[in-house]
């Protein structure tokens, strides 16, 4: 598959050259298709990734920092 | 311009190799789009205006020092909540960013209202209760290759990865001496995973429970994790998490998955069922972590844990394989997640092939097996 695969519709611009007051200047529209591009196709809760609490590295691990008060 | 991604750095991506420069690539993507989520946050919270004012005013004259203010993890954090509380209709908590713009403000010698007591100054400190405690930094050596970290307990944005251990220095230091030998083993092992891990990562977030980890999609460069006395289980976890890392910023580049399969799959990683994007990740995390064990096997495993190497590596590569061509067959994938669902089962493939003691292979199936066996009968 070609690489233009990995760049639909407009992409992400590269913003990081621009100044804060550049970026104040941008039109409304544009900031707002592009956080929606961003963020509108998933919850924002959805992109933490975290162990199972039973996961496969369940091999027993001892707790070896004191516990939250304990020390 | 636009953040893109070529067809070499593609390829080395979606087999879970990406060089040193292709990670600088996707940290630039990410640079671009945490300022564009904050200034989303700052067109739909007038209460923010006064901190973006001293931010833009301070970069005048201090570019970089805003620069590196902007790209910090926990920035994104907050404005990804930011940016939630306008969708709901609420109103984005400006104090955070207060802090910010304070600690840009008193690094360029500018007069500013510190906004309170206790106060945090993101990435910097905390002052509490009449006393400072600062952000440590730590720089791992390893055979010419350095990890720098700031490992960051305090930033309360970080809570989401789960209960933080505040180190003391006695916790600092046991940290630093088990990170250095995971470092040390990591980039022995395999110098361009640990290159481009060490390009990727800059923040850690020690975490209190054993076996825990984490990472977010919205804070670039930074793991959470248990850091446990082990070197060889604590560079497989830094692997790990790492590859939730890259996978996320190519995701930010080209979606990866379709929005409208919400089905929930079998992983034999967890046990809880789980979304095509979760599959993916787990794949892409778990092709790490049979790369990690394969190479312990071949370099020779430490002491005493051969036969836990082999049925680590026999347990993974044939999980990790069997996963990711299903996913690459079915529904759920874009165009591009399939390149990676196909990339990371092309990678193993060969691997499946590769003699281990019948012992460790059985071992292996063994373990495959409880757990399909355990998430089955919690389905009926």
């Amino acid at each position: 598959m070609a690489a233009a695969s990995l760049d639909p519709g407009e992409g992400l611009v590269d913003l990081t050259r621009m100044s804060l007051s550049e970026l104040a200047e941008l039109d409304d529209d544009v900031v707002a298709r592009a956080v929606d591009r961003l963020v509108g196709r998933c919850d924002t809760g959805d992109r933490l990734w975290q162990a199972d609490p039973t996961p496969p590295r369940d091999r027993p691990q001892e707790a070896d920092f004191a516990p939250p008060g304990g020390r | 311009m636009i953040h893109r991604l070529d067809e070499t750095e593609v390829t080395e991506l979606a087999t879970g190799r990406p060089s040193v420069a292709t990670v600088r690539k996707l940290t630039q993507a990410q640079r671009s789009k945490q300022r564009l989520l904050l200034e989303a946050v700052r067109r739909g919270c007038p209460a923010a205006e006064p901190a973006f004012t001293l931010l833009a005013e301070v970069e005048h004259t201090e570019p970089r020092l805003v620069a590196k203010l902007l790209d910090l993890p926990q920035l994104g954090l907050w404005a990804v909540e930011g940016l939630a509380r306008l969708r709901r209709g609420e109103t984005p908590d400006p104090g955070y960013l207060n802090a910010v713009a304070a600690v840009a403000a008193i690094r360029a010698h500018r007069p500013c209202d510190l906004p309170g007591d206790p106060l945090l100054l993101p990435g910097v400190g905390r002052w509490a209760d009449g006393r400072w405690t600062p952000v440590p930094r730590l720089t791992l050596a390893g055979d010419g290759l350095e990890l720098r970290l700031a490992v960051d307990a305090l930033d309360p944005r970080f809570a989401v990865f789960g209960d933080r251990l505040t180190p003391g220095p006695a916790e600092l230091e046991t940290l630093r001496a088990r990170l250095a030998e995971a470092w040390h083993l990591l980039v022995r092992l395999d110098r361009r995973a640990a290159a481009a891990l060490a390009a990727g990562v800059r923040t850690l977030v020690p975490l209190r429970e054993p076996g825990a980890g984490a990472s977010s999609g919205w804070a670039w460069g930074t793991v959470a994790l248990y850091v446990p006395p082990d070197p060889v289980r604590l560079a497989e976890a830094l692997l790990h998490e790492f590859q939730h890392l890259v996978l996320g910023a190519v995701d930010d580049l080209a979606p990866l998955t379709s929005p409208a399969d919400t089905s929930r799959r079998y992983v034999p990683w967890r046990a809880d069922p789980r979304p095509v994007a979760g599959v993916l990740q787990g794949c892409y995390a778990f092709l790490a972590v049979t790369a990690f064990w394969r190479r312990i096997v071949r370099t020779g495993p430490p002491p005493g844990r051969r036969q836990e190497a082999e049925t680590e590596y026999a347990r993974w590569r044939e999980a990790t394989h069997a996963t990711a061509e299903a996913l690459a067959e079915g529904p759920g994938l874009t165009p591009a997640g399939e390149q990676f669902a196909r990339g990371i089962a092309r990678r193993i493939r060969p691997w499946l092939a590769e003699p281990l003691p019948p012992e460790s292979v059985r071992q292996a199936e063994t373990l495959r097996h409880a757990h399909h066996e355990r998430w089955r009968l919690t389905q009926e």
